[in-house]
């Protein structure tokens, strides 16, 4: 037997046209029925089309190597009973398969250890359980294409769909995690048990139904709130890690009130706050930020002063350049306010938008 | 779900077990021998579009790593992944459909015979796919820097480098002759391969 799977026969300079076409997205109908009558009539244009896809495929193969990312997630529980415990682990991976932005030099055996980078293990022996978090592979370190990603999605926000790669979001919970006491959901316009609406003159400006609040106290515990980004791919949504977005920019609008907290010693009601991408574990670093200072007062740290008085509405606008370094984990958008901002605070916070740009 | 017994003062690893390392092996290499026929196949079924069957292979490779089995024999896992290709490219064009998203629709039966005859092609083939891929990249060496240039535009990654367009706008030329000049390309580098087989055959 030939170890040469299929000698290659002559082809017509049609063919050849119809399926280069073809693979290169730039047949049209016409063209595209021409082809399928050749690969629906002639098993020789079939098999001369299946062996151009083959050379078309192992090109990308070299052009953009094979990259294997794993995500493990391990849950050990662990039961004692007469002495002897009894481990159940639940176990829950994420891969993907992309090409990466290097060669890889076909990775041996004994490399495959190295590539898998443990995570911190975090072991809190409780009644309930063991948490490991584990796992990932070198070949995870590089940064991911960014071509995958086309938009980003947020699942857990009240999105409405508006435009490809725009989700306009109405804040209605969070996923991960928020500084309870200082973040609310609130509903504008709803009147409170007591009677009468908690903030008339704010909520007469706001139409969502909900709205984010956040609040500062005078310790300076102050409200933010976070949530894992999405990414939507030709097929479905994956869930992001920084290296996919790296070098990319996100673009953030969202509306901003900041009530009159009438009656109060904070009055004034500057708050400075801050939007920002951030690693999912500790410590939580911020690998793009954007700091705004609504008020009078200076804030040396800001982007950008809006110079807000009480109860009047804004719809801001900003980019978070994302410049990952050496960060890697998943990404979460987080949004607060600054804990040196005046104490006794509060700030409302709906429509936020995230798009992604500068594909 | 794994349930087994463990005394408390037993040491939890805290490295790969011996069983990760041979999954994680196993896994590659049947993964690695398998990518440039299952991409063929993707490709056969997403309209021709090789990102779309990249997003494809992608969820494939998920759900072999949540699916796949250390006593699968490398038959197990390949048809275990084609299935899975299958579904995925449906999914696809379902997707596709239901966004209204243009892509280059082939009859069904031409779609699957078509997917078939790569498939056939792969199982002829008695060498390992790396072969292919050496022979590959010895025939892209011997390319001289603007037909590499212009190769390197067309499959290099999107937003990095040249596109055919600056290409096209750099030399003054129109798309349409440096997409002819690729295709040139393509049917050198084929006999190119062949040609490196054969030598290696000998």
């Amino acid at each position: 037997m030939s170890i040469i799977p299929s000698e290659q026969a002559p082809e017509s300079g049609e063919l050849i046209d119809l399926v280069d076409r073809y693979l290169d997205q730039r047949l049209d109908e016409a063209q595209g029925k021409k082809l399928e009558t050749l690969l629906r009539d002639d098993p020789q244009a079939r098999r001369y089309c299946a062996e151009r896809i083959r050379l078309h495929s192992e090109l990308h193969s070299l052009a953009r190597p094979l990259r294997i990312e794993i995500h493990e997630d391990r849950n050990l529980v662990i039961e004692q009973s007469g002495g002897v415990s009894t481990v159940t682990a639940r176990q829950s991976n994420r891969v993907s398969v992309a090409p990466s932005t290097a060669m890889v030099q076909n990775p041996g055996r004994n490399r495959l250890a190295a590539w898998w980078l443990l995570l911190p293990m975090v072991l809190g022996l409780a009644l309930a359980g063991w948490w490991i978090h584990s796992s990932r592979q070198d070949a995870a370190r590089q940064q991911a294409p960014p071509h995958l990603i086309a938009a980003l999605e947020n699942a857990s926000f009240e999105a409405e769909n508006l435009k490809d790669g725009e989700i306009r979001n109405s804040v209605v919970g969070w996923e991960t995690s928020t500084s309870k006491r200082h973040s609310a959901v609130v509903n504008p316009g709803k009147s409170r048990l007591s009677g009468g609406l908690h903030l008339p003159q704010t909520e007469a400006k706001l139409s969502s139904p909900q709205a984010l609040s956040l609040t500062i106290d005078r310790l300076g515990e102050a409200g933010w709130v976070r949530q894992r980004l999405y990414g939507e791919t030709a097929i479905g949504t994956k869930r992001l890690q920084l290296a996919d977005i790296d070098g990319r920019t996100i673009r953030v609008e969202m509306n901003l009130i900041r009530p009159a907290v009438e009656g109060t010693a904070y009055a004034e009601n500057d708050v400075f706050f801050y939007a920002g991408i951030q690693e999912e574990l500790r410590p939580g670093r911020k690998v793009a930020s954007y700091q705004i200072n609504t008020g009078k007062e200076g804030w040396a740290q800001a982007d950008r002063s809006l110079g807000l008085n009480n109860d009047q509405l804004v719809k801001v606008s900003f980019d978070l350049k994302v410049e990952v370094g050496e960060m890697r984990g998943d990404a979460f958008f987080v949004m607060g306010i600054a804990r040196n901002s005046p104490p006794g605070g509060e700030i409302y916070i709906d429509d936020v938008s995230l798009r992604l740009i500068d594909r | 779900m794994i349930s087994k017994p463990l005394h408390l003062d037993q040491a939890i690893a805290s490295e790969l077990t011996r069983d990760d390392e041979a999954k994680i092996a196993r896994f590659t290499e049947y993964l690695a021998e398998l990518r440039p026929v299952l991409s063929s196949f993707l490709v056969t079924q997403t309209g021709g579009d090789s990102n779309a069957a990249g997003d494809c292979l992608q969820e494939v490779a998920l759900v072999l790593w949540k699916k796949h089995d250390v006593s699968w024999a490398f038959e197990d896992f390949r048809r275990y992944a084609f299935r899975c290709a299958g579904i995925e490219a449906r999914a696809y064009r379902r997707k596709c459909h239901r966004l209204g998203k243009r892509i280059v629709y082939l009859a069904p039966d031409v779609i699957e015979s078509l997917g078939n005859e790569t498939l056939e092609l792969a199982a002829m083939d008695p060498l390992p796919s790396r072969r292919r891929l050496d022979a590959l990249r010895i025939c892209l060496d011997g390319l001289d820097p603007l037909q590499r240039e212009l190769l390197d535009a067309r499959y290099e990654k999107e937003g990095v480098g040249k596109t055919v367009i600056d290409i096209a706008k750099e030399r003054s030329c129109k798309i349409e002759s440096l997409y002819k000049r690729l295709e040139r390309i393509r049917t050198s580098l084929q006999g190119c391969i062949l040609k490196r087989l054969k030598e290696l055959q000998t």
